[in-house]
């Protein structure tokens, strides 16, 4: 196919392509450059030209375009490979509108010289408009991926079998098209569409745009070798519209599978953290019970050493009773305090490792909780009201105890308000500065404390729920005072109950409001 | 004046029972009370010894009782005997005044050591009370004549300018000391000086 008279009117202009790919990766520096190459180029396919100053202003007036057409894209971050359909289609609309705007000047710049008949442009134009159109939404996207392509080039390699198979579907296809004696004028170039999105299923924008690159070659080889050469136009939107396909379709994918990876990246992060909680509680509750059973077992110890002393002290004073009593009774005791040992080390392993004090910004926490409580809210018909702000002082704390309580509190506050009608399982959460210290009120609508169990709320093993182990408030109480803060107990407003967590300010924060 | 006597105040009736034999056994008297209000109940000022107490009880806990002695203007030496030593309520306890802290099962010569070191804290508290008392006592029976010689003496002055500073002669002054000192029971300045310096 030679150029349609000396417009140089190809099926597609990949140096048009080229030229915006080289404004928007080195920028308009190149201006210059591009104005020269363009210059030369035409000087070199249309030997003799025909008027030296047309072909100037010619030049001109294209990297002028093309240059205003890149710095356009570079503000609107259309300079990066595109991953998402929004830009893909701003990106061909921006081009289309500024090639058509250049064809245009182009066809005037020609017709003023008298070289163009008027009525022939209404021919020449669309076609010159839609070839820099195709070439560019080609060549410009993926020259553009120019830094990526080690990584797909990898990318390609774990995948070269699949990848072999969609060439060859893209050979056949357009050998389809082409290569039948029985079919001519493009007639059959709708199986193109097959494997191109198929490709722009598996691959993304890159492997779409890759694609049709391969089947403008394609269709410029096999246009050449048919005898019975299709219209210019025909051809020519069919690429163009292989080309916006591939382009669209590939933005979507892509943006699609880069949301589906956010998605389990962010559920992966949000599963680590429910673990890593879940292992603190179970590491508190396993303390709470030690320290309770050290409590509970040190009380008769102490009676039984006491008592064995008493009667080691009875057995040596008579003077008249067997030496060996007295050696017993202190070997008995011996054994006593040894037990209590056992408790005491029990216990101390489990306050030792009671996690790094940090400062803690106690918004992000609660934002984090009423995230991973989202589920069980709405299971529980539950709605949560969260009003701490962020810019309250840090306080100073394990932040992964200060979740554990926030846990206890609201799990607490949504077993509560499954007692009261739907319309009214109300559970908020208010943060405030008092004095030097952030206080939290989880609140919730549930019917309340029942008062004879009030007193002991915060005991070991005090528990409302059949179910329950009862050392949720026990473990909340002891992580709070073990940072110097207290978690308390009163009414609330909406009827149930409020738990009102103190934590000291962090001490730099709190010299500095002094 | 009653004697020295350890009050224990515990909720678990064996541990009670158990520590008031060991420490009765140990040579000194023990009285046990279920818990702080009973024994804030029956305090009687005259008591002498120290307060063993637990931490954790039902109703009043260790250190609330700690801060009601305190308001009550009760000085009993208190002693924390807990089965939770833990740092926060051991700080707490201390700031709040205890002799000493001891964690549950304890050792029974430390705790008759730390018992007998409340009892002495207690007695020397009233000595030193009881002998503020006789001193103010004593030092009320003078004439404000000998007092101010007192004073002056207390403050280095020698007899002659005593008796320019009274407009009375050194004899006279010498009169006044000597009465002085024999309704102060000194037998020397020093010991004079050193009662003024006391009151």
């Amino acid at each position: 196919m030679q150029p349609v008279l000396k417009l140089g009117i190809t099926p597609w202009n990949p140096q048009a392509g080229l030229t915006l790919a080289v404004l928007l990766t080195f920028g308009p520096r190149w201006l210059p450059i591009t104005a020269l190459a363009i210059l030369v180029s035409e000087v070199l396919i249309r030997h003799g030209s025909p008027a030296s100053g047309l072909v100037l202003g010619y030049a001109i007036w294209v990297a002028t375009g093309y240059g205003a057409l890149a710095t356009f894209l570079r503000r609107q971050g259309l300079d990066t490979p595109i991953r998402d359909s929004r830009s893909a289609a701003k990106f061909a609309g921006v081009t289309a509108a500024a090639t058509l705007v250049i064809a245009a000047g182009y066809g005037v710049l020609f017709i003023a010289a008298g070289l163009l008949a008027s009525g022939h442009s209404s021919n020449s134009l669309p076609s010159l408009w839609i070839g820099d159109l195709t070439g560019i939404l080609t060549l410009t996207p993926l020259l553009i991926y120019g830094r990526e392509w080690p990584a797909a080039l990898r990318l390609l390699r774990g995948r070269i079998w699949e990848a072999l198979a969609q060439l060859m579907a893209l050979l056949l296809t357009l050998w389809i098209a082409f290569g039948l004696s029985a079919t001519d004028q493009l007639h059959l170039f709708y199986p193109l569409f097959v494997p191109v999105i198929w490709i722009a299923l598996r691959w993304g924008v890159a492997g779409s745009i890759l694609s049709t690159l391969i089947i403008q070659i394609g269709l410029i080889v096999g246009a050449q070798e048919q005898s019975n050469a299709p219209p210019l136009l025909d051809l020519q939107f069919l690429m163009l519209t292989l080309s916006l396909t591939a382009l669209l379709l590939g933005a979507v994918v892509t943006e699609r599978a880069a949301a589906a990876t956010d998605r389990q990246r962010a559920e992966a992060r949000l599963r680590e953290r429910d673990t890593a909680l879940a292992r603190a509680m179970r590491f508190a509750v396993a303390g709470e019970l030690a320290s309770a059973l050290a409590h509970e077992l040190n009380q008769p110890i102490t009676a039984l050493v006491s008592y064995l002393r008493a009667s080691e002290i009875m057995a040596s004073s008579g003077g008249t009773g067997d030496e060996r009593l007295a050696d017993t009774l202190k070997k008995a005791v011996q054994e006593a305090i040894r037990a209590s040992e056992v408790l005491r080390r029990l216990r101390n392993f489990y306050q030792g490792n009671s996690g790094k004090r940090r400062p803690v910004n106690l918004g992000s926490l609660c934002e984090a909780a009423s995230v991973s409580f989202r589920d069980r809210l709405q299971r529980g018909g539950a709605r949560l009201v969260t009003r701490v702000d962020a810019s309250l002082p840090k306080v100073s704390a394990a932040a992964t105890q200060i979740e554990i309580v926030l846990h206890n509190l609201l799990s607490n506050a949504i077993d509560a308000v499954a007692h009261v009608p739907a319309d009214v399982r109300l559970i908020e959460v208010d943060g405030s500065q008092v004095g030097n210290a952030v206080v939290l009120r989880v609140e919730d609508s549930g019917p309340g404390i029942a008062e004879d169990i009030a007193d002991r709320l915060f005991e070991p093993f005090m528990t409302s729920k059949p179910d329950g182990m009862g050392l949720g408030l026990a473990i909340s109480r002891s992580l709070i005072r073990a940072g110097g803060g207290e978690l308390s107990f009163e009414t609330s407003r909406h009827g149930g109950a409020a738990f009102i967590v103190r934590l000291p300010i962090e001490s730099e924060q709190a010299d500095a409001h002094e | 004046m009653s004697d020295p006597t350890v009050f224990v105040v515990d909720d678990d009736a064996p541990v009670r029972d158990a520590l008031s034999l060991l420490i009765s056994l140990k040579g000194l008297r023990a009285s046990v009370f279920a818990s702080a209000d009973d024994f804030l109940k029956v305090y009687d000022p005259e008591w002498r010894g120290c307060l063993l107490t637990d931490l954790q009880m039902p109703g009043t806990g260790g250190l609330e009782l700690q801060s009601i002695l305190r308001q009550r203007e009760i000085a009993l030496p208190v002693v924390v005997l807990t089965a939770h030593g833990d740092v926060v309520n051991t700080r707490l306890a201390l700031k709040n005044g205890a002799v000493d802290f001891l964690e549950k099962p304890v050792d029974d010569d430390v705790l008759i050591d730390v018992l007998q070191n409340a009892i002495r804290i207690d007695a020397e508290r009233h000595a030193a009370h009881a002998q503020r008392q006789n001193i103010a006592h004593r030092l009320e029976r003078l004439t404000p004549r000998e007092r101010e010689v007192l004073m002056l003496l207390a403050q280095g002055s020698q007899h002659r300018e005593i008796a320019e500073q009274l407009a009375i002669s050194p004899r006279t002054v010498e009169v006044y000391k000597a009465r002085m000192m024999e309704k102060l029971q000194c037998r020397n300045l020093a010991d004079v000086i050193r009662m003024a310096a006391n009151v």
